[in-house]
């Protein structure tokens, strides 16, 4: 029950801890108060003492994609390409990566001075030689970069720095050459290994592109794809060709229908002639009808010619309607001078002349009808055919068409492949390694300081908490209030008196 | 040491006109009324000691006159206590006081002691005189070993209990320099009788050396005779 009185009274409701009652046993309990500090900074001193000597190298590195300053990076955009970037948790946990410690592990086995090293933890009291380390491997890879591996990651360690994107490779061993080496070594290592992480990825992905250019052009069957292609190719031309003979028949044909729309009136007129008797006064009359009769014959087989052809642009269709106007004009014209042919004088004799005329006109006439049928039959015969090839080529253009997307995907994949291709040939290193410098700082593990506020700092907790358990085990009585601890109901009547002597 | 013959208990009668003759004479020589001892104005702590003895004497008022004085093992700090006490009572009022002790030849009591006067006093009743020293006519000091001497060796006789009973009815106040505990454990039936007769217990600790279960023990073993505990009396002197 007295302790937990004794307990209670070192409790204040205000301060928490009742200061003065610790004052005042700190001043009985003394010799803890002197012991403690004494043993606690000796046994720091000790601590302090022993450590090893310890030899640290460092050199920063940058993350080039966090600026904007990888190259990788740089032309990963030009080929459209997503940017790689490192996370800062990336880069710290390299230190602990397997893969990244075993790479280490095998180039520092391949080091010609190895046995010369010094492998020993920073904080180790007994050293050992690397030979002796590493004689049960007896010279063996395998076995060396497995030891090697437990023991490189306790040598150096990768810290970020205040700016974004900067860290520090940090190696502390117990000699001065083994950190410049291993320092060499990891600055090394993290570039490379940088590279091949870019690389890896990259590749990765030109392997999955293939592997989709693959599975597609099994999907959409290239080949039946390249055969329609060439077929819709062949149409076209052929069409072409087709559309070619057509417009020369055509031509042929107006040719033609104009001659023998030309002999056809010859042929009239030379009937028209014979039975005319011409009078002087109605020649001039005649002969205007002549005249406007051929200008008429003229407007005729131009307007024909023009309507020969389907695909009419809008100048011609204008200018056929510009042609039928006059034609309309000189139509008007001609009913006006009426029935001249027979005031037309001197007709026999121009009759006469007629007549071995229109023997071979006649001839001409029936020839070129004939040749004008044929040709229209040939014209129609081609236009049929037109026709066949016109409906093939629509349907292989459907077919073309209904490929079209996977094609087009396709051709995207090959587009992508050939910039991850690019890509992967010009990768380099985003985690750029500052020059290595050949400064080595000596020191200790900790700092006489920080063992000196360690000291303090224990040693007010080690005084505290041994006076507080002295004072709860004490059963000295010291003054009054010990008596009101251990005795509730008794109280100090007084003090003993003093004589003088 | 030199004896009076023919002191008789009743001490009382004679004490106190031995005392009327003093006041007497000391009124001739112009002195206080009191007979103060001069060890009371030797004490340095005048108010230590006046808040001790105020309490002792409230309980003289009270009706308690057998006080006894013990300790955790300092018998120095027991006399000195008994003796400021015997001073104080002495002071305030012309008490007969008795003050019985087994070390009166040590420490502070030792020079009173061997300035005392000694008498052989007949007990009614018993056959033996009991040896006392008075000082100053003041105090009269007893040592413990010559009461005990009437005691038999493993039961308490008539005569011890007659002894006992005289002394302390022939004074004022007594004060008891109470034996270790252990020489009381070891004769308990013997000091059961004196110890039945203390009226209060009072415990010197001293400061910084006395332990809680010491005080403990000493309280337990009078609580056991009935004799409550009145309270400690700190001795801050450094042994």
């Amino acid at each position: 029950m007295s302790r937990v009185r004794k307990f209670n009274s070192l409790l204040n409701d205000v301060t928490i801890l009742n200061f003065p009652l610790i004052g005042k046993l700190l001043r009985r309990y003394y010799l803890i108060s002197m012991t403690i500090p004494v043993m606690v900074i000796g046994v720091s001193f000790y601590f302090y003492s022993v450590q090893n000597v310890l030899y640290e190298t460092n050199v920063g590195f940058s993350d080039a994609s966090t600026k904007n300053l990888s190259p990788t990076n740089t032309i990963a955009d030009l080929v459209g390409e997503n940017q790689i970037i490192i996370a800062e948790e990336d880069v710290l946990a390299m230190r602990n990566d397997w893969v990244f410690n075993q790479k280490l592990a095998k180039k520092i086995h391949q080091l010609p001075d190895l046995y010369s090293l010094d492998f020993n933890s920073v904080n180790t009291r007994n050293k050992i030689s690397t030979n002796i380390l590493l004689e049960k491997c007896q010279h063996e890879e395998e076995c060396t970069v497995k030891t090697l591996l437990g023991i490189l990651p306790g040598l150096y360690n990768i810290v970020a720095e205040a700016t974004p994107g900067r860290y520090r490779l940090v190696v502390v061993t117990l000699e001065e050459k083994t950190s410049k080496i291993i320092l060499r070594e990891v600055a090394k290592l993290i570039e490379e290994d940088r590279v091949y992480y870019l690389k890896n990825i990259v590749d990765k992905k030109i392997e999955a592109t293939e592997k989709l250019i693959k599975q597609q052009n099994v999907d959409i069957n290239a080949e039946n794809m390249m055969n329609l292609s060439n077929r819709q190719v062949n149409l076209k031309n052929q069409i072409e060709e087709v559309k070619n003979g057509m417009r020369n028949l055509s031509q042929s044909i107006a040719t033609n229908k104009l001659q023998f729309n030309t002999l056809e009136l010859e042929l009239a007129q030379f009937n028209k002639s014979r039975s005319i008797g011409a009078a002087d006064s109605k020649r001039i009359n005649y002969e205007k009808y002549v005249k406007l009769n051929q200008e008429v014959l003229d407007l005729r087989t131009n307007i024909s010619l023009l309507v020969q052809n389907t695909a009419m642009s809008e100048y011609e269709k204008k200018v056929v309607v510009e042609l039928e106007a006059r034609l309309q004009t000189k139509l008007v014209e001609l009913e006006k001078l009426g029935d001249v042919s027979r005031s037309v004088s001197g007709i026999d004799k121009f009759n006469e002349t007629q007549d071995s005329k229109s023997n071979y006109t006649q001839k001409d006439y029936n020839v070129l009808k004939e040749k004008i049928k044929k040709e229209q039959a040939e014209y129609d015969k081609t236009k049929e055919e037109l026709d066949k090839l016109q409906i093939e080529y629509a349907e292989v253009s459907r077919q073309l068409d209904d490929m079209k997307p996977n094609s087009g995907y396709l051709d995207l994949l090959e587009k992508k492949l050939i910039s991850l291709k690019l890509l992967s040939s010009t990768i380099t290193t985003d985690l750029v390694v500052d020059n290595i410098g050949n400064n080595v700082k000596i020191h200790k593990n900790a700092s006489l300081s920080r063992y000196l506020v360690f000291a303090i700092t224990s040693s007010v907790f080690f005084i505290f908490l041994l006076t507080v358990i002295r004072y709860l085990f004490d059963q000295k009585i010291y003054n009054e209030d010990d008596v009101k601890v251990f005795f509730e109901d008794l109280e100090v009547i007084g003090n003993t008196p003093e004589f003088e002597k | 040491m030199v004896f009076n013959q023919g002191l008789k208990l009743k001490l009382k009668e004679e004490l106190k006109n031995t005392s009327e003759i003093l006041i007497t004479a000391n009124d001739v020589d112009g002195h206080d009324y009191h007979k103060v001892v001069k060890y009371f104005y030797k004490i340095s702590n005048h108010h230590d000691l006046y808040k001790t003895g105020n309490s002792f004497y409230n309980d003289y008022r009270k009706g308690l006159k057998s006080f006894a004085i013990s300790s955790t093992g300092d018998k120095e700090a027991q006399q000195r206590v008994i003796l400021g006490l015997a001073s104080y009572f002495n002071h305030e009022e012309n008490l007969t006081i008795a003050i019985i002790s087994d070390s009166l030849e040590k420490n502070c009591f030792k020079e009173l002691y061997e300035q005392s006067e000694f008498f052989e006093a007949q007990i009614e009743g018993c056959g033996k005189k009991l040896i006392l020293s008075r000082y100053e006519n003041i105090f009269d000091f007893y040592n413990l070993s010559n009461i005990l001497k009437f005691a038999g060796r493993d039961k308490v006789t008539l005569e011890y209990e007659k002894i006992i009973s005289a002394v302390i009815d022939n004074y004022d106040v007594l004060f008891w320099d109470t034996s270790s505990l252990d020489a009381m454990r070891s004769a308990t039936n013997v000091y059961q009788a004196l110890i039945s007769r203390f009226d209060s217990l009072s415990i010197v600790v001293n400061a910084s050396e006395s332990r809680a279960c010491e005080v403990d023990k000493i309280r337990t073993f009078f609580l056991d005779y009935g004799i409550n505990l009145k309270g400690l009396i700190m001795d801050n002197r450094k042994r």
